[in-house]
């Protein structure tokens, strides 16, 4: 499998780590409901069968954090772009 | 494999010789005298106004994979406002004090003078030979002069550029430079190999 960093340009998928799903967002933990957000944050993951925004760190290249739409079917990539926000995610 | 570094020591730098067949080298690599090196890191917010400082100091920096030179200095783009930066006949803490005249408080400057070993790849053959470990396309329609790229060959980090139509320039990071230089040496030696610069390893 190759992954084409919007830097560094198509590569395989041996540089880089895989952490997992992109949609979970960092809970607000001043809620009150604070404790079970967590758990759903830290826990539960959708397990889809089909395309699927995940987080890659690009570990060998140029060090920077990617959101790859992979279709967990056929592992083909739709989408790359940087993670984050702003100049991060240029 | 075995045969050709069973007498060298896999913590020392291959030794300089021809290796493989006898006659002329298909594959040449020169272990560059070690220039002074530095990063190049764009402050938060701060890379284009870098770019546009360098440039008016004599250094354009490529705003991705890609080398310059200028102003006795040659700069490969690492990441996204990040550029390693080599130069020669200084010092690496004249190099760093160079770069922060040319971008005062546009980036974190560090001297790196040690940590690579700069390694100059030519040859007819030695596009050949580092297709064996090099999984980027070094098809010159795809990794032309000027070309950049930050990889794993055989599990060690490398930079490496194509500095001109002939000749690729590796870093490697000095304390994997001896697992670098096997693997080339037993991917180049089928077209003869000539090493130099590494001494009596
Ligand atoms: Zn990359």
């Amino acid at each position: 499998m190759r992954i084409t960093c919007p830097y560094c340009g198509a590569r395989s998928s041996h540089e880089f780590a895989y952490l997992g799903d992109a949609a979970p967002t960092r809970p607000d933990p001043s809620a009150p409901d604070a404790a079970e957000a967590f758990h759903a944050y830290v826990y539960e993951r959708d397990n889809p069968a089909g395309p699927m925004d995940e987080l890659w760190y690009h570990s060998a290249g140029c060090r920077r954090w990617l959101k790859v739409t992979r279709d967990t079917r056929t592992h083909a990539i739709t989408a790359v772009a940087f993670a984050g926000t702003g100049e991060a995610a240029r | 494999m075995s045969d050709l570094l069973e007498h060298i020591a896999p913590t020392h730098l291959v030794p300089e010789g021809h290796y493989g067949p006898q006659g002329s080298a298909g594959v040449t690599a020169h272990a560059v005298e070690t220039p002074a090196a530095a990063t190049l890191v764009a402050r938060k917010g701060a890379t284009a106004r870098l770019i546009v400082a360098c440039a008016a100091a004599g250094l354009p920096l490529a705003d991705g994979p890609r080398v310059s030179a200028g102003a006795g200095l040659e700069a490969a783009g690492t990441a996204p406002g990040r550029w390693l930066v080599l130069a020669e006949g200084v010092s690496g803490a004249d190099l760093v004090a160079r770069l922060a005249a040319m971008a005062p408080g546009l980036a974190a400057i560090t001297d790196q003078s040690d940590a690579n070993l700069i390694l100059d790849i030519s040859g007819e053959k030695a596009r050949a030979a580092l297709a064996k470990g090099v999984t980027v396309d070094l098809d010159p329609t795809a990794f032309a002069a000027g070309d950049a790229a930050t990889t794993t060959v055989s599990h060690v980090g490398v930079t490496f550029w194509r500095r001109d139509a002939d000749t690729y320039r590796f870093a490697v990071g000095r304390s994997f430079a001896p697992a670098f230089l096997r693997w080339l040496t037993v991917s180049a030696a089928e077209y003869g190999f000539a090493l130099s610069g590494t001494g009596r390893g």
